[in-house]
């Protein structure tokens, strides 16, 4: 286990400064073993769970929220105000490489000229697991997996939260009948993050008066949705998003952000389509004005 | 076939409608306002030519502009840029009923506790102020030269979060905008996408 950082820093003055200005600590080891699994704050209650038992295979482990109603928190690109969760491993057992959030499809929220992409209720962010080497036979020394998370939920206001989470393995026995509902929950949430785009489609954008197109030739009847970007300052978020169809071809025009000074190469971001399924979109971007590569 | 200038004379027509959105480009002169401070007195933009101006969009309440405050670095910029005879003014954009509308005796009584240094807070409640220069969050950073030009706008520096430990490393735009301007250099970084909680303006606008 790695020692803390703050075990390393000498005693001086700045430890001081630190202490005073109300620094945000990590947590020492103790208060790690500590940890619970599940906390309460900012108008959330979030807790860590896994789709497996006996934590041997690749699995997921996945950051559960269950929000206050009228809260939200926000998507990876959270739209014109607050911020997306994020989590930190503050210990993980040797081997397991935790890898990056899988994001579901956002809704959109509006209030008054302000935009943003997040999520309400029951939000689960799965968070896959890798594990160096085989492991064919359950190990029964004890694991833990921490980790120090933090958001930001809103309504009118908004509130921060953190919290220091723990997972042990083997799991205690309240903890491995609620796996089978956790593995549920893994799953549902995964179903609602953004496939690929199926093979038969191509999209592509181009700026165009100050507005970016994107047009999405899908490979049969074309429907409406709601396209959010990945990247901030691209698009501007709260200007309206016309989509149109015909024929094959879905076309979403945005007016471009303010700080756009040359178009991105690539246009970044997910479909939601009416009907439900999301897909994500990676569409070069074409703009007159950029000058050709040397070919 | 519409003739050139009337679609171009509707473009902006529709720019200037349109609810929040940036009303100047960096580069371009900054918007005219009039605003009301604590104290009473009427300030406006032009009253400052030949001053370098700063707007820092305030809601007390608001957990990014909290991190700000209780770390002591907005009253350091304001006491650092104000004695270098920058006109610092906190705008505050909430509508009544709303998370950071204050009284001017409440904005006055903050900015005592606070040891802020503002050159003046000016309340601005209607959001009139705010919908001129596309405020979007608290805080969002304006900086003006001499000439009345916006040279900075958006974020306060480069780490959205609301953790007071990512005050110090972060890379503040504004100092950086104010000194390379003021030794009559180009501003390296002149906007960004702001970061903090949303201008509580009035529902429906």
């Amino acid at each position: 286990m790695r020692t803390a950082p703050w075990a390393r820093r000498s005693v001086c003055w700045c430890g001081l400064l630190a202490v005073t200005a109300g620094a945000v600590l990590l947590p020492t080891a103790r208060a790690a073993a500590q940890a619970a699994r599940e906390a309460t704050a900012a108008h959330a209650t979030v807790d860590l769970i896994a789709d497996r038992a006996d934590g041997t295979a690749p699995f997921s482990v996945a950051l559960r929220f269950r929000l206050d109603p009228g809260w939200h928190i926000y998507w990876r690109n959270p739209g014109d105000s607050g911020g997306p969760p994020s989590v930190r491993w503050a210990d993980k057992p040797a081997g397991w490489s935790p890898g990056e959030i899988e994001w579901p499809a956002p809704e959109r929220f509006s209030t008054g000229p302000i935009v943003n992409y997040g999520y309400s209720g029951t939000v689960v962010l799965p968070v896959p697991v890798a594990l160096a080497g085989t492991r064919s036979a359950p190990s029964a020394a004890p694991r833990e997996l921490v980790g120090e998370v933090k958001w930001i939920a809103c309504q009118e206001i908004c509130v921060p939260g953190k919290a220091t989470l723990r997972l042990a393995w083997p799991l205690a026995p309240a903890e491995q009948s609620a796996v089978g509902d956790w593995q549920a929950a893994i799953a549902g949430a995964r179903a609602r993050v953004p496939a690929r785009a199926p093979a038969g489609w191509r999209a592509t954008a181009r700026v165009a008066d100050g507005n970016l197109v994107l047009s999405i030739r899908t490979d049969g009847k074309a429907e409406k949705g709601t396209f959010f970007p990945v990247d901030q300052g691209v698009l501007d978020e709260s200007a309206p998003q016309k989509v149109d169809v015909a024929g094959w071809e879905t076309r979403v025009t945005q007016k471009t952000s303010a700080l756009l000074t040359t178009p991105p190469r690539t246009l970044r971001g997910v479909i939601v389509l009416s009907s439900g399924p999301a897909y994500e979109i990676v569409a070069p971007v074409s703009d007159p004005n950029r000058k050709p590569v040397n070919p | 076939m519409i003739h050139p200038r009337a679609g171009a004379a509707a473009a902006a027509l529709l720019f200037a409608l349109s609810l929040v959105g940036h009303a100047a480009k960096v580069g371009e002169p900054a918007p005219a306002f009039k605003g009301t401070d604590t104290r009473g007195k009427v300030h406006a933009l032009s009253d400052f030519k030949g001053r370098f101006v700063v707007l820092e969009w305030h809601n007390q309440g608001c957990p990014y502009v909290k991190k700000h405050y209780a770390s002591g670095n907005m009253q350091r910029l304001q006491k650092e840029w104000t004695g270098k005879g920058v006109v610092w003014l906190t705008v505050i954009s909430s509508a009544a009923g709303t998370q950071g509308h204050v009284t001017p005796e409440q904005a006055d009584t903050y900015v005592r506790d606070q040891q802020a240094a503002p050159t003046a807070v000016i309340l601005d409640p209607s959001g009139e102020i705010g919908r001129a220069y596309g405020a979007r969050t608290t805080p969002h950073m304006i900086v003006i030269d001499p000439a009345g030009r916006l040279i900075y706008d958006g974020a306060i520096d480069d780490k959205p979060t609301t953790d007071l430990a990512d005050v110090g490393p972060a890379q503040n735009y504004v100092s950086a905008a104010l000194a390379a301007a003021m030794a009559g250099k180009p501003v390296a970084t002149a906007a960004t996408k702001p970061y903090g909680c949303a201008v509580k303006y009035a529902s429906g606008t």
